[in-house]
Protein backbone atom coordinates (compact mmCIF):
# COMPACT_ATOMS: atom_id res chain seq x y z
CA UNK A 1 0.00 0.00 0.00
CA UNK A 2 1.06 3.36 -0.82
CA UNK A 3 1.91 6.12 1.68
CA UNK A 4 -0.86 8.71 0.21
CA UNK A 5 -3.19 5.05 0.45
CA UNK A 6 -2.19 4.75 3.81
CA UNK A 7 -2.23 8.73 4.78
CA UNK A 8 -5.99 8.77 2.78
CA UNK A 9 -7.27 6.20 5.01
CA UNK A 10 -6.24 7.90 8.54
CA UNK A 11 -8.91 10.39 6.66
CA UNK A 12 -11.76 8.05 6.68
CA UNK A 13 -14.96 9.06 8.56
CA UNK A 14 -14.37 5.66 10.45
CA UNK A 15 -10.87 6.88 11.60
CA UNK A 16 -11.73 9.75 12.69
CA UNK A 17 -14.63 8.62 15.19
CA UNK A 18 -12.80 5.88 16.37
CA UNK A 19 -9.91 9.02 17.49
CA UNK A 20 -12.73 10.34 19.23
CA UNK A 21 -13.94 7.35 20.89
CA UNK A 22 -10.25 6.74 22.08
CA UNK A 23 -9.91 9.83 23.35
CA UNK A 24 -13.38 9.43 25.31
CA UNK A 25 -12.08 5.76 26.52
CA UNK A 26 -8.58 7.48 27.66
CA UNK A 27 -6.55 6.65 24.75
CA UNK A 28 -4.49 10.12 24.00
CA UNK A 29 -2.21 9.30 21.57
CA UNK A 30 -3.75 10.20 18.53
CA UNK A 31 -6.04 13.96 18.29
CA UNK A 32 -7.60 15.57 15.89
CA UNK A 33 -6.76 19.01 13.60
CA UNK A 34 -9.20 20.66 11.11
CA UNK A 35 -6.56 21.69 8.62
CA UNK A 36 -6.93 25.09 6.39
CA UNK A 37 -8.62 22.85 3.73
CA UNK A 38 -11.58 21.78 6.29
CA UNK A 39 -10.18 18.38 6.33
CA UNK A 40 -10.18 16.54 9.94
CA UNK A 41 -7.05 15.00 10.28
CA UNK A 42 -5.29 12.63 12.61
CA UNK A 43 -2.24 13.45 14.34
CA UNK A 44 0.12 12.14 17.05
CA UNK A 45 -0.16 14.14 20.42
CA UNK A 46 2.97 14.80 20.41
CA UNK A 47 2.71 16.69 17.32
CA UNK A 48 -0.40 18.23 17.60
CA UNK A 49 1.26 21.57 18.75
CA UNK A 50 3.79 21.92 15.68
CA UNK A 51 0.33 21.62 13.49
CA UNK A 52 -1.64 24.62 12.25
CA UNK A 53 -5.29 24.55 12.40
CA UNK A 54 -7.83 24.39 14.98
CA UNK A 55 -7.14 21.66 17.23
CA UNK A 56 -11.01 19.45 17.17
CA UNK A 57 -10.47 17.10 19.93
CA UNK A 58 -10.74 19.01 23.08
CA UNK A 59 -14.08 20.92 21.77
CA UNK A 60 -15.39 17.51 20.12
CA UNK A 61 -14.91 15.65 23.89
CA UNK A 62 -17.17 17.74 25.19
CA UNK A 63 -20.32 16.05 25.53
CA UNK A 64 -22.87 16.07 23.41
CA UNK A 65 -25.92 16.70 24.86
CA UNK A 66 -29.46 15.52 25.30
CA UNK B 1 -26.68 39.45 19.66
CA UNK B 2 -24.86 42.72 19.92
CA UNK B 3 -23.19 44.02 17.35
CA UNK B 4 -19.56 43.60 19.33
CA UNK B 5 -20.58 40.00 20.31
CA UNK B 6 -21.16 39.46 15.66
CA UNK B 7 -18.27 40.90 15.25
CA UNK B 8 -16.00 38.89 17.44
CA UNK B 9 -18.09 35.59 15.95
CA UNK B 10 -17.68 36.11 12.60
CA UNK B 11 -13.74 36.71 13.44
CA UNK B 12 -13.65 33.59 14.89
CA UNK B 13 -15.34 31.70 12.37
CA UNK B 14 -13.19 33.26 9.82
CA UNK B 15 -10.10 32.24 11.61
CA UNK B 16 -11.72 28.40 11.43
CA UNK B 17 -13.70 28.21 8.18
CA UNK B 18 -13.83 30.17 5.13
CA UNK B 19 -15.97 33.06 4.69
CA UNK B 20 -17.57 31.91 1.73
CA UNK B 21 -18.62 28.86 3.20
CA UNK B 22 -20.99 31.32 6.10
CA UNK B 23 -23.53 33.76 6.77
CA UNK B 24 -24.20 35.27 9.81
CA UNK B 25 -26.92 37.38 10.75
CA UNK B 26 -27.81 38.26 14.82
CA UNK B 27 -30.47 35.45 14.59
CA UNK B 28 -28.94 32.46 12.77
CA UNK B 29 -25.69 31.29 11.31
CA UNK B 30 -25.99 29.10 8.18
CA UNK B 31 -22.31 27.26 7.17
CA UNK B 32 -21.84 24.71 4.69
CA UNK B 33 -19.62 21.99 6.07
CA UNK B 34 -17.60 19.40 3.96
CA UNK B 35 -16.61 16.25 5.72
CA UNK B 36 -13.73 14.35 4.53
CA UNK B 37 -15.96 12.17 2.27
CA UNK B 38 -15.99 16.04 0.15
CA UNK B 39 -20.34 15.41 1.02
CA UNK B 40 -21.50 19.09 1.88
CA UNK B 41 -24.28 19.79 4.33
CA UNK B 42 -26.00 22.77 5.18
CA UNK B 43 -26.24 23.61 8.85
CA UNK B 44 -28.31 26.58 10.07
CA UNK B 45 -27.91 27.34 14.01
CA UNK B 46 -30.95 29.74 15.02
CA UNK B 47 -29.66 31.76 17.81
CA UNK B 48 -32.04 33.22 20.70
CA UNK B 49 -30.58 35.16 22.97
CA UNK B 50 -27.01 34.69 21.85
CA UNK B 51 -24.93 34.25 23.47
CA UNK B 52 -26.78 33.20 26.42
CA UNK B 53 -29.06 30.63 25.23
CA UNK B 54 -27.43 27.38 23.88
CA UNK B 55 -27.94 27.15 19.78
CA UNK B 56 -30.43 25.10 17.54
CA UNK B 57 -28.78 23.38 15.75
CA UNK B 58 -30.55 22.05 12.64
CA UNK B 59 -29.05 20.36 9.30
CA UNK B 60 -31.20 21.77 6.69
CA UNK B 61 -29.28 20.13 3.53
CA UNK B 62 -29.64 16.73 3.00
CA UNK B 63 -33.15 17.11 4.11
CA UNK B 64 -33.97 15.03 6.30
CA UNK B 65 -30.87 13.11 6.72
CA UNK B 66 -31.37 9.38 6.83
CA UNK B 67 -30.02 6.48 9.16
CA UNK B 68 -28.51 3.25 7.96
CA UNK B 69 -31.69 1.93 7.34
CA UNK B 70 -32.93 4.54 5.59
CA UNK B 71 -35.44 5.94 8.03
CA UNK B 72 -35.46 9.76 8.36
CA UNK B 73 -33.87 11.18 11.42
CA UNK B 74 -36.75 13.50 12.64
CA UNK B 75 -37.55 11.93 16.01
CA UNK B 76 -35.32 12.95 19.68
CA UNK B 77 -32.50 9.65 20.06
CA UNK B 78 -30.08 9.20 22.46
CA UNK B 79 -28.05 6.82 20.81
CA UNK B 80 -27.72 8.73 17.53
CA UNK B 81 -27.72 12.11 19.31
CA UNK B 82 -30.97 13.52 17.70
CA UNK B 83 -33.11 16.28 18.70
CA UNK B 84 -36.98 16.58 17.70
CA UNK B 85 -36.52 17.97 14.11
CA UNK B 86 -38.77 20.34 12.49
CA UNK B 87 -39.11 21.39 9.17
CA UNK B 88 -38.48 18.24 8.00
CA UNK B 89 -34.62 19.26 9.18
CA UNK B 90 -32.66 16.53 11.44
CA UNK B 91 -31.38 18.54 14.55
CA UNK B 92 -28.29 17.81 16.35
CA UNK B 93 -27.14 17.88 19.73
CA UNK B 94 -24.02 19.51 20.79
CA UNK B 95 -23.30 21.74 23.74
CA UNK B 96 -24.94 20.21 27.09
CA UNK B 97 -27.03 23.18 29.10
CA UNK B 98 -24.28 22.37 32.09
CA UNK B 99 -21.36 23.10 29.56
CA UNK B 100 -22.62 25.85 27.79
CA UNK B 101 -21.55 29.49 28.65
CA UNK B 102 -21.33 33.05 26.75
CA UNK B 103 -17.82 31.98 26.13
CA UNK B 104 -18.70 29.49 24.06
CA UNK B 105 -18.22 30.78 19.88
CA UNK B 106 -20.29 29.39 17.42
CA UNK B 107 -17.02 28.19 15.35
CA UNK B 108 -17.13 26.00 18.37
CA UNK B 109 -20.17 24.29 17.88
CA UNK B 110 -19.38 24.39 13.98
CA UNK B 111 -16.33 22.02 14.66
CA UNK B 112 -18.37 20.21 17.15
CA UNK B 113 -21.45 19.87 14.40
CA UNK B 114 -18.37 18.81 11.75
CA UNK B 115 -17.29 15.74 14.41
CA UNK B 116 -20.46 14.74 14.41
CA UNK B 117 -21.14 14.25 10.54
CA UNK B 118 -17.85 12.51 10.16
CA UNK B 119 -19.53 9.90 13.07
CA UNK B 120 -22.96 10.13 11.33
CA UNK B 121 -20.87 9.07 8.00
CA UNK B 122 -19.45 6.29 9.88
CA UNK B 123 -22.95 5.16 11.54
CA UNK B 124 -23.72 4.98 7.84
CA UNK B 125 -20.74 2.57 6.98
CA UNK B 126 -21.03 0.31 9.83
CA UNK B 127 -24.47 0.97 11.14
CA UNK B 128 -23.21 1.59 14.93
CA UNK B 129 -25.31 4.51 16.96
CA UNK B 130 -23.41 7.44 17.09
CA UNK B 131 -23.13 7.44 20.96
CA UNK B 132 -20.56 4.19 20.10
CA UNK B 133 -18.59 7.48 19.55
CA UNK B 134 -19.72 10.32 21.09
CA UNK B 135 -20.20 10.15 25.07
CA UNK B 136 -23.76 12.19 26.10
CA UNK B 137 -24.27 14.51 29.04
CA UNK B 138 -28.21 14.99 30.42
CA UNK B 139 -29.28 18.22 30.06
Amino acid sequence: MSFWKKNQQANDCTEVSEVIKNQHDGNRGVELIMNEDGEMVAVPSSQVDSVDGIKATEIAKKDYYM
Amino acid sequence: MTEERMKDEFYALSQAFSPKQFRLTSSTLTIALQTNSKRIYTVRMELVNHPYNVPEVYVTDPKPLTDYTGKPMLEASHPMHTLTGKNGWTRICHYGYTQWHPGVYLYQVAVKVRVWLEVYETHLKTGYPLDRYLTTAEG
